[in-house]
């Protein structure tokens, strides 16, 4: 299911301000990140930090007030197909199926559904959830919604995969699975991923780079190279590379939270 | 509450305050000694309802003609409030110009337009048709525009992404997300329609359970008007069913635990 043509996300120089009840805000401020492809990067910053910003700029729900969205190079606009969006709620459709919500993005861009089935058929193993196709999501936990909602992000073969905190809304047990279970889907079908968090654990534990945001504006403080070999696993969480490179990452973030 | 466990239970419940209702009534009549041409005793007018529907059938030209002027200005009304209703909720620019204008039109009484309609129209079901399209449009109305502007903002921000378009966003988001609030409108408005029906047949005097109301209350033939009611409150309450039924099917996530 590996994907043919993968891109480099970049953002250069990107500033956003929006007109707020007190005036002007500035979210972002001389933003720069490339993301190469293939690569995992996690973002991490306090609340407030833009981090929402960063996800609505990729995935084309924003325009930059300067500066510029890239894809290998040329300033993009608008949304794209071959960016990915997992929100942190699921986001699903209550009315459609798992599989229906799978082929979602197919369906309402006037693709062939018939098609996608094959594709949409093995996301939905890859996610573990073939038994449950033709669940509605209200007959589904939690967890699995969110499986679901990753398994649209990737129906369309994206090169660029951006997750908005998409296991925020879960309890700690499920989280820990779900984010093993994120490596295992993305070494598999191997797009970028820009992974927005405030989860120092998940951070560390995913990427092959951590970029630290400061407070509001956003800007880029530190980008932290994760040397963990993979694949990773929970004894992983228990090394003392991790814990090390943890630290590390906890010292630089309570810097950016006065 | 083991008594009312099971599902009769539940029906015989339901039907507890109808039959207090008619206790209560047969009652007063008893009691107060009220003529049966001012008010009839439930089973005066149990006896004309049954003699109207079975032994002469007298009723049945007046039920079906409620029914099918009331069911076309409905189907009318309806059709027309969530087509204006989706399109008003999915434009800005078009709600800014229409909607004041919905609002004022909603201001009148629509019964006041009665004699009006009925001088266009003529003395013929058209009129009814009309009327009863017009009153029960605003409630339909209303339920549409604001069942399609609550969609959440993370569905549609999530058709954004998809690089959906604005009438794909309104067939697989916006329109499904209003089901269950549109068939709120209709069961308004299907109430509604019943009195527009009524109205318009109490001015016309052609047919239908009005026109019977007027003439024969008129005619001192209280049994009558009162079996006529009856026959209006059973018409209202199978569509109220039909269309809670309709809406458990169709709008089957409603209701259910944990929402997507």
């Amino acid at each position: 299911m590996r994907g043919s043509s993968k891109r480099t996300l970049g953002l250069r120089d990107v500033s956003v301000s929006y007109e707020s009840r007190r005036g002007p805000v500035l979210a972002l401020e001389h933003f720069n990140l490339e993301v190469q492809p293939s690569s995992f990067v996690s973002v991490l910053g306090p609340s407030g930090c833009g981090k929402s910003t960063l996800v609505k700029l990729v995935s084309g729900l924003l325009k930059p007030t300067t500066g510029a969205v890239c894809f290998d190079g040329k300033p993009a606009v608008g949304a794209r197909d071959d960016v990915g969006v997992a929100f942190q709620q699921a986001a699903l459709l209550p009315w459609k199926t798992a599989m229906e919500n799978v082929l979602l993005p197919i369906r309402v861009t006037g693709q062939s559904v018939q098609a996608a089935l094959p594709r949409a058929r093995a996301l939905l193993e890859l996610v573990g959830l073939e038994a449950f196709r033709d669940r509605y999501p209200f007959e589904l936990s939690g967890g699995m919604q969110q499986r679901v909602s990753v398994a649209r992000s990737l129906i369309r073969d994206p090169s660029i995969l951006v997750m908005d905190e998409p296991f925020a809304a879960l309890d700690a047990m499920t989280r820990e699975n779900l984010m093993i279970e994120l490596q295992r889907i993305w070494q598999e079908m191997k797009p970028s991923v820009l992974f927005i968090t405030h989860s120092i654990q998940e951070a560390v534990f995913l990427s092959d780079r951590v970029i630290v945001m400061s407070g509001r504006p956003g800007r880029v403080i530190e980008d932290v190279a994760i040397d963990l070999p993979r694949p990773r696993d929970r004894h992983t969480l228990g090394t003392p590379r991790f814990a090390e490179l943890s630290a590390q990452l906890r010292d630089m973030f309570d810097r950016t939270d006065p | 509450m083991t008594m009312f466990a099971n599902a009769a239970g539940d029906f015989l419940r339901r039907l507890l305050p109808i039959v207090l209702l008619v206790a209560v009534w047969w009652a007063l009549v008893w009691a107060l000694d009220v003529p049966s041409r001012l008010m009839p005793s439930p089973p005066e007018v149990g006896r004309r309802i049954y003699d109207g529907l079975v032994v002469t059938g007298d009723l049945w030209a007046h039920l079906w003609s409620t029914t099918e002027a009331t069911l076309l200005g409905f189907l009318l009304g309806g059709g027309l409030a969530i087509v204006v209703g989706s399109t008003l909720a999915m434009s800005r620019t078009l709600e800014l110009l229409a909607y004041p204008l919905v609002v004022l039109i909603q201001s009148v009484p629509k019964v006041s337009v009665a004699p009006l309609i009925l001088l266009w129209a003529g003395f013929d079901i058209r009129s009814t048709v009309i009327l009863v399209a017009l009153i029960c449009f605003f409630p339909i109305f209303v339920g549409t525009f604001v069942g399609v502007r609550a969609a959440p903002p993370v569905l549609v921000d999530l058709f954004s992404t998809l690089n959906a378009g604005r009438f794909a966003t309104f067939l697989h988001c916006n329109l499904p997300h209003a089901a269950g609030s549109i068939f709120a409108g209709m069961e308004v408005g299907w109430g509604f329609a019943l009195v527009g029906c009524v109205v318009m047949e109490f001015i016309t005097g052609l047919s239908g359970a009005g026109f019977l109301i007027q003439n024969s209350a008129n005619n001192l033939d209280a049994e009558t008007a009162v079996a006529a009611m009856v026959l209006l409150g059973v018409l209202g309450f199978i569509g109220g069913a039909l269309l809670q039924q309709a809406k458990r099917r169709l709008v089957f996530w409603e209701g259910s635990a944990r929402h997507g």
